[in-house]
């Protein structure tokens, strides 16, 4: 036994209080061990294994400024409950009892303190060894032994241990000195995980601080409803690996790279989880990769991928949003084939107008040559009624009939071919687009600027314009629905 | 994103967050597709956030020099290029754009410059260096529709009063304004009478009389920061010449310790200052390196990095070579 130095005689400080607090480097599922670490010691009181046959787990209080490493010492002598009045941490050699052949010496280092973790007689699990690695150099052979001296750091020297027989008992030591924090999903399920881990994500943290949540299950900290099971842990892996520090950046960069390969599915569900949680990092990594996907792809892909409804009407597809790549020659055939389409759609209206006409014959011969009237330019009337419109829209109408380029290469191919029955209808258009074209690609709805053109041409256009305007206001009701979808909206033309 | 309620907002809304998100990483050319998937993409694209700061300071046109009036000729490739970028950007944007940047060498034309203020009315920035090819009525014209345009960086022009005078009309909340070129009495002289209001002035490496300066600072009651740094300070003597000034006496000093900020180099040896000397003070921006012209020792002014909206990868893609 080591000597009763008088210095060392003070009892472990408590937990909340200890400035340097060990951490016990869990076998199975705690983060690894990380000498620098402080945070409050919840195990400095250790006493927590109960004495089982054959292994009896005590700790030491070893003296050392900076490493915090908490010990367990095979002793049949030795109560649970940690006694530095038995073994001290003076600068004296102490051995400290041991039975069963398994012989442990430590000398402890000159200053500070800290536990130090001894193993003896456990058969060690794969993941056990990796943890202690760096502290042991594994013999061949069930039994581990070692030798680790001191170093200027204070490192634990002339260590030796064993194989233990029960590595679960190891473990349920951890957990029991560990903290966890309780966690509930948006399906209600709850579950723990260590508090290191845990705080890695800010907001959880502030939770944990600010509201005390998260202690107990009955008080877990109910996570935004976005973040599900799967996802939930997809970022508890995350945190658990980020939040060591002795990680290389090489190794992070590594671990994320294989983090977001992921099905497009899980990656979404789990940016939107990580933008909730506001875990920064996590955002970015899981959008960038987002977006790498997303990039250059066509729309029909992108809708493929996200299972995303084609829920754009023809005429909105045919905005100004052309391929900026675009041939001239088949952004004027798209804008062709826009404008025959809706003169079919006019004509199919009128049709239907008139279909409605047809059941009205009882009406007096006023009633009916107002409707004649009314019919002659019952696109007029309209005109009239949303003349308005036209001339707020006017630009619009002129933008997106003339600047109308689709995007797709295919539309204007098959545009081209109904089109050219037409070409007589509609052949003042190419040569009007080439005296204005600057017009088509900036409308010039503004009359006092130069533009170049004469009146007859200015006329031309005009009635062009509320030609067009008119079928357009066949759409109108769907885009003001558009713009009052969204606060953003009301920027439309 | 820091305004996430988490507890009560709808699935929709927060769909859009992490869309946006994801959208900020795309350039132009790779949101032009992406706003024609569906319904909420389109709308997500046009996101203020995305879109907050339109920074074409990449984009430059082909251009010569000539003997004439406006002395800078444009291929038609290049404007047309232009042309289609602007298009496809305000298209996208749906006038959620508040900030815009160009190149001291991307010379557009009453068109261009039509065509932005119409599809970018909430504008509160803009960074126009040359207006060589801009008429005085499509400037003005520009400056009418963007009423709630804040800031203005401009080159220096022959006759700077009628701007200022359309600013003053339009422009109700206008504080903020920087001068690439020169300045003299008359200019100071005009900025005092129409923007009395101005509360930020930036004359970063431009030729500067002393008495446009003891102008500003005698008359421009809420001026509160000025930067002069890197000028080149001219006394022009009652006889018509010149010198160089190289250190502020203390008069001036003093009258303008009244303001929160003032920048102005107190040793020649900075190397902005060098340049100026050497350029004779008309700063040839296109010796030195790329972000040279958009530094600016005030905070407001200062440009970062160009942005992901029209990076190298968007300027390669929509080059017209």
């Amino acid at each position: 036994m080591g000597g009763n130095d008088p210095t060392e005689t003070k009892r472990p400080p408590h937990p909340s209080s200890s400035p340097t607090a060990p951490q016990i480097p869990s076998p199975i599922s705690g983060p690894s061990y990380h000498p620098k670490k402080k945070k409050p010691s919840t195990q400095g009181s250790g006493g927590a294994a109960p004495r089982r046959r054959g292994l009896s787990l005590y700790f030491v209080r070893h003296s050392s400024p900076s490493d915090a490493f908490p010990s367990l010492v095979d002793s049949n002598d030795v109560p649970c409950r940690p006694t530095p009045s038995r073994h001290t941490g003076s600068d004296a050699d102490a051995s400290l009892p041991v039975d069963r052949g398994s012989a442990v010496t430590r000398r402890p280092t000159p200053s500070g303190r800290r536990w130090i973790l001894l193993l003896s007689r456990c058969s060690f699990t794969k993941q056990v060894l990796t943890r202690l690695s760096p502290f042991f150099s594994l013999a061949p052979g069930n039994h581990v032994r070692e030798r680790v001296s001191s170093n200027k750091t204070g490192a634990i020297s002339n260590l030796e241990c064993f194989t233990l027989a029960q590595c679960e008992l190891i473990d349920e030591l951890c957990q029991a000195l560990k903290t966890y924090i309780w966690l509930q999903c948006s399906d209600g399920s709850i579950q723990q995980v260590e508090e290191e881990v845990a705080m890695f994500c800010p907001m959880i943290c502030r939770e944990i601080v600010k509201n005390g949540t998260g202690s107990s299950k009955n008080h877990a900290i109910v996570l935004p409803e976005r973040v599900n099971p799967a996802s939930l842990s997809l970022i508890l892996d995350y945190c658990r690996f980020h939040q060591v520090p002795g990680r290389s950046n090489k190794e992070r960069k590594s671990f994320d790279e294989k983090f977001v390969r992921i099905d497009y599915e899980k990656l979404c569900k789990l940016a939107s989880a990580a933008l909730s949680l506001q875990l920064r990092p996590l955002v970015d990594l899981t959008c960038g990769a987002l977006a790498r996907i997303i990039g250059g792809k066509s729309p029909e892909e992108v809708r493929d991928i996200f299972h995303l409804p084609d829920d754009l009407t023809e005429e909105e597809k045919l905005e100004p949003l052309e391929n900026i790549n675009d041939d001239p020659t088949i952004r004027l055939l798209n804008r062709l084939y826009a404008k025959k389409r809706k003169e079919l759609q006019e004509r199919q209206r009128l049709k239907d107008v008139q279909v409605q006409e047809e059941q009205k014959d009882e009406r007096s011969l006023d009633e009916i040559l107002c409707f004649i009237n009314g019919d002659g330019g019952s696109g007029g009337g309209k005109t009239t009624k949303n003349k308005k419109k036209n001339k707020r829209r006017k630009d619009h109408a002129k933008n997106s009939a003339k600047a109308n380029p689709g995007p797709v290469n295919k539309e204007g191919a098959s545009g081209g071919n109904s089109c050219k029955s037409d070409s007589g209808n509609i052949s003042r258009l190419p040569c009007q687009s080439q005296n204005v074209q600057d017009d088509i690609e900036f409308p010039f709805e503004d009359c006092e600027s130069d533009d170049g053109l004469d009146p007859a041409m200015k006329e031309e256009l005009d009635r062009e314009v509320e030609d067009f305007a008119r079928r357009l206001n066949l759409v109108w009701p769907e885009r003001m629905h558009l713009g009052q979808d969204r606060r953003i909206g009301s920027h439309l033309w | 994103m820091g305004e996430n309620k988490w507890m009560g907002k709808r699935w929709e809304d927060m769909d859009t967050d992490v869309l946006v998100k994801i959208f900020k990483e795309l350039n132009l050319v790779e949101l032009s597709p992406v706003s024609q998937v569906c319904r909420l993409w389109r709308l997500a694209c046009a996101d203020p956030l995305i879109w907050g700061t339109l920074d074409f300071g990449l984009l430059k046109s082909n251009f010569i020099q000539t003997r004439a009036s406006p002395y800078i000729w444009v291929d038609d490739r290049s404007d047309k290029r232009l042309a289609k970028i602007l298009r496809v950007a305000m298209a996208i944007s749906r006038g959620n754009v508040n900030s815009m940047i160009f190149h001291y060498n991307l010379f557009m034309k009453d068109e261009h410059l039509h065509f932005i203020s119409e599809r970018s009315p909430h504008l509160k920035r803009l960074v126009m260096p040359a207006w060589n090819r801009i008429t005085k009525s499509g400037i003005c014209q520009a400056i009418q529709r963007w009423q709630e345009l804040e800031s203005l960086t401009m080159p220096t022009i022959g006759q700077p009063p009628y701007i200022l005078e359309e600013i003053a009309m339009s422009c109700k909340n206008f504080t903020e304004l920087k001068i690439m070129g020169s300045f003299d009495l008359p200019f100071a002289l005009a900025i005092s009478q129409y923007l009395p209001k101005l509360k930020v002035l930036s004359l970063r490496c431009s030729k500067v009389t002393m008495s446009a300066l003891i102008c500003l600072l005698t008359s421009m009651e809420y001026l509160e920061i000025l930067n002069i740094s890197h000028c080149l300070l001219l006394d022009i003597a009652a006889n018509g010449k010149r010198q160089v000034i190289h250190e502020l006496d203390d008069q001036t000093l003093e009258k303008a310790s009244r303001l929160r900020e003032f920048h102005y180099c107190q040793s020649r040896s900075c190397i902005a200052c060098q340049r100026m000397m050497v350029d004779e003070g008309i700063m040839r921006w296109y010796r030195y390196e790329d972000w040279f012209w958009r530094q600016d020792e005030v905070r407001s002014l200062d440009l970062h990095d160009y942005g992901k909206l029209f990076d190298a990868g968007c300027e390669r893609l929509t080059s017209v070579d």
